[in-house]
């Protein structure tokens, strides 16, 4: 199921893509290989098992004190 | 597609530049022997040289296509007078004097329409389209008489869209009968038609019809736009017009509606839409087309409101059980069982237990079964048709049945989809269902209900994103407007629709000013009588 | 940014009105069930009364910035660098917002409805709709609201309808047997799911507000009413259910619908439930997330922010996959970071903006 589905993403993506270098937006062309491939990229990490920081902790630890606060 | 538009557009105008336009020259048989090569020596073009005048001393040549023209004009109103009748008439000698073309011109030809021609390319198009033309020896125009008359249909009741009650005329192959039809149901003079010829081999007549002061004239504007950037070599049916002016291209929605009858063309007309009529076709394109349009017969209109105010709801109804049942019953079986009643669902499972297939594959074999049915009902002979395939789908269903291929709750739920299908008033919009109608199969297979609301959402957005000649498909339910919700789902009574639609038609907003009919009532009132 | 794109009124309080059921109408009983026990639904209509005053301050800055959208606002207020930081900020909000409303979402399919599929291909269906109707534009998702509002109403109706012959008051006595810092708290609860993630829908659009006189009104009424359902499924859901029950599911309203059974007639209608509140969530879900890629897009100042839905559309599923590790650590943060999270967008940023406008004002004036 991964495979067909890492499949339809990255044929998007191709076709995607290539619209928007035919239409020479190279910044639009960089800032999409940008995300998708740090998407991509976390994706795979957390499908290999690998342990990826989530941001929603990261937030919790800023709001601690806030909460302590209003205990 | 455009890519392929501009192919086709460099070519044309490399053509057309090569292409000089042949001036009709003096002398006649070479006039003639042209007409001949062109048309390579075809046997249906009729040549008839003659000599006319007192002494016969003007050469005259009549070209016409046979079967293309009224015989009897031709003999009567042409031939006949040309050479028997000049002769006996006493003309003036000032007419005479001006020459023997201008005499036939101005005194011989009896007939109404008549054109002077300039180049020979001209001449064979209206040989071609059923005109005849007279060459004359030592002028470098021709005469053009309109004689088109050929073969055609009549006027018959249309086979789509049939009413119980309601005008029972339907269009024709011809544009002229076409146009007729229409006017006689408006008597208007703001019923403006143009018409432009379209396809560089076939020069289909095209006719833009309108009512003027009422249409909008963005929308008349963008249908001309559309019609003009057409650039194909043939046009045979309005459906090659439908798809070449379609807003898009990608939906299997249509965006253009089309009808064989006149009384529902002229009811768009007064509404503000714009109809064009395609010459050779008796279907009679009309935009914008929003998608409750689809949900209406002109039948709603001649029945009595409350009527046809249940039969759109039953429509709406239908419309979502041919496009959901067959996924509803794979998704509830498959994966939501809990939600069946209990009776039901051991009934059902008892019933299943023989089939060796998923629910999926099992609605797969018979709904494809039946579209096999049905497009075979379509093309055998009428006949045939019909019988074939209530007794496959009969025979066939018992069979699979017994066979254990499928379960008997299955067939119930291919015939409704199948009946609910062709509910719909307009077949295009029918086969739209049933195309989606797999997609959602396979939906509901894998996500179950789940998948076929998330199809249902996909659909909407899919149709909110959709517009037709600028007007937003879902109109008037999404954008909402309240006012053209009385002739939408519901139907109100005459006399409550008293505005066209909004977004159709901007400035002539006001239909009649009819109030509740009140009829006199049978026991006048005491005051009354002072 | 926008290009053509317009809504007009209508559309706008009805993204309102579903923006504020979207989540809270499945998710909030259970929690207030659990803060403010029997009086969950005078939570309700505290976090009424101070959500009216909220939504108006919204309205205030639309109606002070009628051309500025987040990303024009914070640069004209606070600076290229900082405004750019707080623009950020508010795209990670809207971001994070959304891959939890995937998850939700995500995680109610799985739990009750479809028990044997993975959730990532649900999250990734659902995104994949997302994405769709973000390419297709504001004005389609906008249309697409207005067709398919009835049905949730109707769908909704039907249920609050139909569990009114279960309701007992019992169940929820003694009234007003609780502190009112519990109460406070539930109500500061329930805004922070319904109301102050407005201040996402008020800040992409600021255009349309100024359109009409009695925009105040019409919003406070579309905010209202939106409240009033909350109440609704709280009040009807403790009656029913009682406060304990209630509390110790996730999704009581779809408990409550799968309970009902009147006369043997009508039963089962849980499914009602769940697609009317898939197609709230939707647009809570498409709303949040073309915030992010239309902010986002700007920021970058690409070309079209379609460039970008779909990469990052991808993104905010990998990130619904990892924000929650499981349905304790949900309702854990919800209600240790989430209120205080939220309630930095939803009031203090706001706050912020009207200080910084005044600072302006009076520099102007010196």
């Amino acid at each position: 199921m991964w495979v067909i589905l890492y499949g339809v993403i990255l044929s998007i993506s191709w076709i995607q893509i290539r619209a928007l270098w035919k239409q020479s937006l190279k910044r639009d062309s960089f800032f999409y290989i940008f995300t998708m491939g740090l998407s991509l990229t976390i994706l795979i990490l957390s499908q290999l098992g690998l342990p990826i920081p989530n941001p929603l902790d990261g937030i919790s630890i800023v709001y601690d004190p806030v909460h302590s606060l209003f205990q | 597609m455009k890519k392929l538009f501009r192919l086709f557009t460099k070519k044309e105008n490399s053509e057309q530049t090569e292409h000089q336009p042949t001036p009709i020259d003096t002398d006649l048989p070479q006039n003639l022997t042209y007409i001949k090569n062109s048309l390579g020596e075809s046997t249906d073009i009729v040549i008839r040289k003659f000599k006319i005048g007192e002494k016969r001393t003007v050469k005259i040549a009549v070209v016409y296509t046979d079967g293309l023209v009224n015989e009897s004009t031709v003999h009567e109103s042409l031939l006949e007078t040309l050479m028997s009748d000049v002769r006996q008439t006493q003309l003036s000698k000032q007419a005479l004097n001006k020459g023997m073309y201008y005499t036939v011109r101005d005194h011989v030809l009896t007939a109404g329409e008549l054109d002077e021609l300039e180049t020979l390319d001209d001449v064979l198009l209206h040989v071609l389209s059923g005109d005849t033309v007279l060459f004359l020896e030592g002028e470098t125009k021709a005469l053009c008489v309109s004689t088109r008359g050929w073969q055609d249909r009549g006027v018959e009741e249309p086979s789509t869209q049939a009413v119980v009650r309601g005008p029972k005329d339907g269009f024709t192959e011809t544009l002229r009968t076409n146009t007729a039809l229409l006017r006689r149901k408006i008597k208007d003079p703001n019923l403006w038609i143009t018409t432009q010829a379209i396809g560089t081999k076939t020069k289909t007549d095209v006719a833009v019809v309108y009512m003027n002061g009422i249409a909008n004239e963005k929308i008349v504007k963008e249908v001309h736009k559309r019609l003009n950037q057409i650039n194909i070599d043939s046009l045979l049916d309005s459906g090659y017009v439908e798809e070449l002016i379609q807003d898009e291209t990608y939906t299997p929605f249509p965006t253009v509606y089309n009808s064989e009858r006149p009384d529902s063309i002229a009811a768009g007309l007064l509404e503000g839409r714009v109809a064009i009529i395609v010459d050779g076709s008796p279907f009679v394109l009309l935009v914008p087309a929003l998608f409750m349009q689809f949900f209406q017969s002109p039948e709603d209109y001649y029945q009595r409101s409350d009527f046809a105010t249940l039969v759109r709801l039953i429509r709406f109804i239908a419309f979502f059980l041919a496009l959901l049942t067959p996924s509803a019953y794979i998704a509830l079986t498959t994966y939501h069982q809990e939600m069946i009643p209990t009776s039901l669902l051991i009934n059902l499972s008892s019933q299943r237990e023989g089939v060796p297939f998923p629910a999926l594959v099992e609605a797969l074999i018979m709904e494809v079964t039946f579209e096999i049915l049905r497009e075979a009902g379509v093309r055998l002979p009428k006949a045939v048709g019909s019988a074939i395939s209530i007794v496959g789908a009969l025979v066939l269903g018992q069979a699979a049945v017994e066979a254990g291929l499928v379960s008997s709750a299955m067939i119930i739920v291919v015939s409704l989809t199948a009946i609910s299908s062709f509910v719909s008033p307009s077949f295009n919009f029918a086969i739209s269902i049933r195309m989606l109608r797999f997609l959602f199969m396979i939906l509901a297979a894998t996500f179950g209900l789940f998948g076929i609301l998330l199809g249902l959402i996909v659909l909407a957005l899919h149709l909110a994103s959709l517009r037709s000649f600028g007007v937003p498909y879902l109109s008037p339910l999404a954008p909402y407007i309240t006012s053209d919700q009385k002739d939408t789902i519901l139907r109100f009574p005459r006399w409550g629709l008293l505005t066209r639609q909004r977004l159709i038609n901007q400035k002539n907003i006001d239909r009649e000013n009819m109030h509740k009919p009140k009829p006199t009532s049978r026991s006048p009132k005491k005051g009354d009588s002072s | 940014m926008h290009g053509k794109e317009e809504i007009n009124l209508r559309q706008f309080l009805l993204f309102l009105f579903l923006f504020v059921i979207g989540t809270s109408i499945l998710l909030s009983p259970s929690s207030l069930a659990n803060i403010a026990k029997e009086s969950a639904w005078l939570s309700v209509v505290v976090g009424m009364m101070i959500g009216v005053a909220i939504i108006l301050f919204y309205l205030l800055i639309s109606i002070w910035y009628p051309d500025h959208n987040i990303v024009d606002l914070n640069r004209l207020l606070f600076g290229k660098w900082v405004g750019t930081i707080f623009t950020l900020f508010f795209i990670v909000f809207a971001l994070v917002s959304a891959a939890t409303v995937l998850w939700t979402i995500g995680h109610f399919m799985v739990t009750q409805m479809l028990h044997e599929t993975p959730q990532p291909f649900i999250h990734i269906l659902f995104m994949f709709v997302v994405i769709y109707g973000v390419y297709l534009g504001i004005e389609t998702i906008a249309r697409t609201s207005e067709l398919l509002f009835p049905y949730v109403v109707l769908l909704l109706t039907i249920v609050f309808v139909f569990s009114i012959p279960s309701m007992n008051l019992n169940k929820i006595k003694p009234f007003f047997d609780i502190g009112a810092q519990d109460i406070v708290k539930g109500a500061w609860f329930d805004l922070s799911i319904s109301t102050f993630p407005l201040m996402v829908l008020f800040m992409v659009y600021p255009k349309l507000v100024q359109e009409k006189k009695s925009v105040g009104k019409k919003v406070t009424i579309a905010y209202i009413l939106a409240m009033l359902t909350i109440l609704a499924a709280t009040f009807i859901t403790t009656t029913v259910l009682g406060v304990e029950y209630t509390h110790h599911h996730i999704y009581p309203t779809y408990v409550l619908a799968k309970t009902l059974n009147i006369e043997g007639l009508i039963q089962r209608i849980e499914v009602i439930i769940a697609v009317s509140w898939i197609l709230t969530i939707f647009f809570k879900l498409s709303l949040y997330f073309y915030a992010a890629v239309t902010a986002l897009s700007q920021v970058l100042k690409v070309n079209s922010y379609r460039s970008l839905t779909f990469p990052l559309g991808i993104f905010v599923i990998v990130l619904s996959l990892i924000v929650y590790p499981s349905s304790i650590y949900a309702s854990e943060w919800n209600q240790t970071t989430w209120i205080y999270y939220s309630a930095t967008f939803g009031v203090l940023y706001p706050l912020l903006i009207a200080i910084a406008t005044l600072i302006r004002k009076l520099f102007k004036r010196s």
